[in-house]
C-alpha cells in the first residue's frame, strides 16, 4: 500500500508536465536510506555512490511498470541491494577473486576508507560484520542499523519472517563470538 | 583479557561510516541532472533519419556495383576452361566405365571355367572302371582263404559290391536244375570268383 508521500510522487510522474518535480521528490525522500543501505553492503563511498545512481536510474526507467499495490519504497529498497550485490559481484570479477572470499576484500576496503570514522571497537564490528554470509550480512545490517521491521523486510528479500528471524539470530550470534575473540 | 561488548550499546549502534560533505545535497543534484539526461541519451541528430537513408541506400548500391566485380573476360575465357574441364572429366569417366566392364568380363569367364572344370573332375570321380576278374588291384583277385582270413578288415559292402551277380545267379541255377547232381564246376567256379 502506498503512503500519502509515494501516492504523491505517483501522481506526479503521471503527469508530463509534473515529472520533473516527481523525481526530486523521490530522490529527497529516498536517497539517504537507499544509500547508508548500499553503504553498508558495498563499504566504500564511491561503489555506493554508483549503486545509488544505477538504483534510480533503473527505478526512473521502470516507475510507469511499477504496480501500486506494494509500497515504493519497498521496491526502491530491493532495487537498490540488488545493484549493491551487482557492483559486489563485478568487484569480484575485477580483482579474479571468488565471490565467497569478498568479505577480506571489504575488510580490507573498510582499513583504507578515508570516510570510516569508528574506533577500533567499532573497525572489529564492523570486520565481525563482514565475515557473515550475504543473507545474514544484508538482514543484521536492516535491523540492526535501520530497525525495520520483520514483516517489511521480508517484502523486500521475499523470505518468510521466521527465515529472516532465524538469520539475525545466527548473525548475532556470529558477532559476538568474533568480537570475544578478537577484543581483549 | 576477554571482554565482554555488548553490541547493543548505544554507542555500538553509531554509524561508524561518513561521507564526504555535502554530499547528498549535491548528489541529489547530480543524479537528477543523470537521470534526465539519461533520458534524453538516445536522441538522434536534427534530420538524422532523412539523410542516413540517402547515406545507406549509397552505400548499398556501391556495394552491389564494386564487391561483386569479376576480372576481365572472365566470361569468355571461363567457357572454354569449363569445356575443357567437362570434357576431361567425361573421358576419365569412360575410361574408368570400360575398365570396370572389363573387369566385370573376366570374372564371369573365370566363374564360368571354374564351374566347368569342377563338373568334369567331379564326372572324373565317380566314372569307376569295371572290377575285372584276376584284377589284382582290387579284392577280384582275392582267394577265399584270403577273404576269410581278412574278414575283420573287409567291409561288408566292398564284398557285395565285388561279387559277380552273374555268377552268383548261374551258381542258383545249377543247384535248382541239379537237385540231385550238384555240379562241383560251378561251385568251384563260385569259389574261384572269391
Amino acid at each position: 500500500m502506498l503512503n500519502d508521500i509515494e501516492k504523491n510522487i505517483i501522481s506526479l510522474f503521471k503527469n508530463a508536465d509534473t515529472q520533473n518535480r516527481a523525481l526530486s521528490l523521490l530522490i529527497d525522500t529516498y536517497q539517504k536510506k537507499l544509500y547508508w543501505q548500499i553503504r553498508r553492503i558495498v563499504i566504500s563511498h564511491d561503489d555506493a555512490d554508483d549503486a545509488l545512481q544505477n538504483t534510480f536510474i533503473k527505478a526512473w526507467q521502470n516507475l510507469n511498470n511499477f504496480n501500486e499495490n506494494s509500497s515504493l519504497f519497498t521496491w526502491l529498497y530491493r532495487i537498490a541491494t540488488n545493484e549493491a550485490l551487482q557492483i559486489l559481484r563485478k568487484k569480484a570479477q575485477e580483482k579474479n577473486i571468488r565471490y565467497d572470499d569478498i568479505s577480506n576484500y571489504l575488510s580490507n576496503t573498510l582499513k583504507t576508507d578515508p570516510y570510516f570514522k569508528g574506533d577500533e571497537i567499532q573497525k572489529k564490528f564492523q570486520e565481525a560484520i563482514l565475515k557473515l554470509p550475504e543473507k545474514q550480512r544484508i538482514v543484521f545490517n536492516m535491523r540492526y542499523y535501520e530497525e525495520m521491521s520483520y514483516e517489511e523486510m521480508a517484502k523486500i528479500l521475499d523470505t518468510s519472517e521466521g527465515a529472516l528471524k532465524a538469520s539475525y539470530h545466527h548473525a548475532v550470534k556470529k558477532i559476538e563470538e568474533y568480537l570475544l575473540n578478537q577484543i581483549e | 583479557m576477554k571482554q565482554n561488548i555488548d553490541i547493543y550499546n548505544s554507542e555500538m549502534k553509531n554509524n561508524p561510516f561518513s561521507v564526504p560533505e555535502d554530499y547528498f545535497e549535491t548528489s541529489a543534484l547530480k543524479l537528477k541532472e543523470k537521470i534526465l539526461s539519461n533520458s534524453k541519451n538516445f536522441d538522434t541528430p536534427e534530420d538524422y533519419f532523412e539523410t542516413n537513408k540517402l547515406k545507406l541506400f549509397e552505400t548499398i548500391t556501391s556495394t552491389e556495383s564494386h564487391s561483386l566485380s569479376i576480372p576481365e573476360n572472365y566470361f569468355e575465357t571461363n567457357k572454354s576452361h569449363l569445356i575443357h574441364s567437362i570434357t576431361n572429366t567425361s573421358s576419365n569417366k569412360n575410361t574408368k566405365t570400360r575398365i570396370i566392364l572389363f573387369a566385370k568380363y573376366v570374372s564371369a569367364a573365370a566363374i564360368i571355367v571354374g564351374i566347368i572344370w569342377s563338373i568334369q573332375l567331379f564326372k572324373q570321380d565317380i566314372n569307376h572302371q569295371p572290377i575285372l576278374q584276376n584284377d589284382c588291384k582290387t579284392i577280384a583277385c582275392l582267394t577265399k582263404q584270403d577273404i576269410l582270413s581278412n574278414e575283420n578288415v573287409l567291409d561288408e559292402e566292398i564284398i557285395e559290391d565285388n561279387i559277380s551277380d552273374e555268377l552268383i545267379d548261374s551258381h542258383f541255377q545249377n543247384i535248382n536244375s541239379s537237385q540231385s547232381t550238384p555240379d562241383s564246376n560251378s561251385s568251384q567256379k563260385l569259389n574261384e570268383t572269391f
